[in-house]
């Protein structure tokens, strides 16, 4: 019998797209590239760059013509560190923010930046600095009190594991993606045969769709961004299909006996679902 | 050697004063009963009620059952006489129809066809009394009766009634596997259905307050469950037929 086994264990094709020729955003980025936050955020963390020596990290306010006002930036010396702690910053709810990660290499002449007291000799920026580049807003007052209303909403509804995703699926409505990819990422079970971890693969490709049409919706974004994104719902759509399938591959039915297509729906009637049954390898958890 | 009969032709409609009733033969009788004379739904009463018990005995394999049911639905008809306008209730029911018969058969409909769609609605409905009507009076035979409704498979129940809501029955099951199969199918195939389901069948929560969770008027809530319900339908039913060896 045939068994399709899926890749759960490896991260997505393509979940880091380049952006140029030295940056890079995917999983590790936090805050996620483009998501609402709840709170200002505390730390920035992003992706190593290879070679880069120093990292200049900038936040910067878009205004509306999508044209950056920065409004802080440092120098990240360390050796492969790749998280920076904010200072506190009065930042503004409902206003875009863009964050900015340009590394600078060792020996690059073209990189000697006048503005930089501190680079040391030899250091300097490529030209044009792509980087990385990560957008958030923090939610209004009123957009604050909907999600707080739906949450409370959601707090009496009888099953957890469904809540969970609710949660989730309403969070993202509310922009707040990372919060959402998160709890769902939370509440995936590590059997990868499971229903709960079907359902969740769902949810996760519900949640990069509506991050998609944000996307799609705002003007003046790196077109990676999209594309990220698109890759990432693919994903866990493939991975709900190959569920799926091999829910069917494995299901005993009289029309698999017939030599006729089976269907995962028609295993209500089974004693115990076969993929119950089957201990498939500890998966990792969905890397976001 | 018989000779082929010649169809009368059909009166268009244009030429018949009463519009959409002109096919029909019981439209004097009706017309009459409508006016408040009450002598005239006697010979509706003859005409129909054997016809009625025939068609209700072969679906419920109940001599009583059917002689009941034939005389809710003449009774649940003639009190609604007014209701009876001629007209079909839905030209869709009617796919491989061209527009013209469509239009033509929107605007032809008989009161034996009026009645009958009300025998079918009462058929329907005996079939929803049937499954609850045995557990109404002894507590031990109410467990036991909802297990056998419980193992039944969904086809067979969604056969039996057609106005049931699969997914109801399915997370009626203690989140059996089916259900979060359902609705993971549906979240493959469009977004908005699986939120709407997800918060209406998975949180228990009203319509009206998924419009408010989503910001999305009520009857797009609506729509979206009931299209998701008629997929999920779809779906058994394909499902079903194939067991069955039938043709999808």
């Amino acid at each position: 019998m045939v068994n399709y086994r899926m890749h759960t264990t490896e991260e997505p094709p393509a979940t880091r797209v380049r952006c140029g020729e030295t940056g890079q955003f995917g999983p590790r980025c936090t805050p996620l590239f483009y998501t609402a936050l709840l709170t200002p955020p505390r730390r920035l963390n992003w992706s190593e760059i290879p070679g880069a020596v120093r990292c200049r990290v900038t936040l910067s306010r878009l205004d509306t013509g999508g044209a950056a006002q920065p409004q802080w930036s440092a120098f990240a010396v360390p050796n492969g560190k790749i998280s920076w702690e904010l200072p506190a910053l009065d930042l503004t709810p409902g206003t875009l923010y863009a964050w900015h990660v340009e590394p600078l290499f060792a020996g690059d002449r073209r990189s000697r930046g006048g503005d930089d007291p501190d680079a040391p000799e030899g250091v300097r920026a490529p030209h044009p600095p792509p980087g990385m580049e990560a957008r958030f807003w923090l939610l209004d007052a009123d957009a604050m009190a909907h999600v707080k209303y739906s949450l409370g909403v959601l707090e009496q509804s009888p099953d957890p594991e469904f809540t969970l995703l609710a949660q989730a699926i309403l969070l993202s409505e509310a922009g707040l993606f990372q919060d959402a990819l998160r709890l769902v990422q939370q509440g995936a079970k590590s059997d990868p045969q499971s229903v709960q971890t079907l359902l969740a693969d769902t949810a996760l490709s519900v949640i990069y769709r509506q991050m998609e049409q944000n996307l799609t919706a705002r003007s003046g974004l790196p077109a990676c961004f999209k594309t990220w994104v698109r890759n990432r719902e693919q994903y866990h759509r493939n991975r709900v299909r190959a569920q799926m399938v091999n829910a069917q591959m494995q299901a005993p039915s009289a029309a698999n006996e017939r030599g006729q297509r089976p269907d995962v729906f028609a295993r209500q009637d089974a004693q115990l679902p076969p993929f119950l049954e089957r201990k498939g390898k500890s998966n990792k958890p969905i890397a976001i | 050697m018989n000779t082929p009969s010649v169809a009368s032709p059909r009166p268009r409609e244009n030429d018949c004063p009463v519009g959409p009733f002109h096919h029909d033969v019981d439209l004097p009788h009706v017309l009459r009963a409508r006016e408040g004379d009450r002598s005239a739904l006697t010979p509706l009463w003859e005409k129909y009620h054997p016809s009625l018990i025939h068609y209700f005995d072969r679906r419920t394999q109940n001599p009583e059952d059917a002689e009941d049911l034939a005389s809710e639905t003449l009774c649940a008809a003639f009190s609604q006489l007014s209701a009876f306008r001629g007209k079909s209730a839905s030209p869709s029911t009617l796919p491989h129809a061209s527009t013209e018969s469509r239009r033509a058969h929107a605007t032809s409909c008989t009161f034996r066809s009026y009645l009958f769609a009300i025998a079918h609605n009462q058929m329907t409905q005996w079939i929803r009394r049937k499954t609850t009507r045995s557990t109404a009076t002894f507590t031990e035979c109410e467990s036991v009766d909802r297990d056998a409704s419980q193992d039944a498979s969904l086809p067979d129940r969604l056969a039996a009634d057609p106005d049931a809501d699969p997914l109801q029955i399915l997370l009626s099951r203690e989140k059996d596997d089916a259900a979060c199969y359902a609705l993971a199918d549906i979240g493959m195939r469009s977004e908005d259905q699986f939120k709407a389901i997800l918060l209406h069948y998975a949180c228990d929560l009203p319509h009206k307050e998924i419009a408010l969770l989503l910001r999305t008027p009520q009857k797009t809530i609506n729509s979206r469950l009931q299209e998701a319900r008629e997929s999920i339908r779809k779906r058994f039913e394909m499902v079903h037929a194939e067991r069955m060896g039938l043709p999808n």
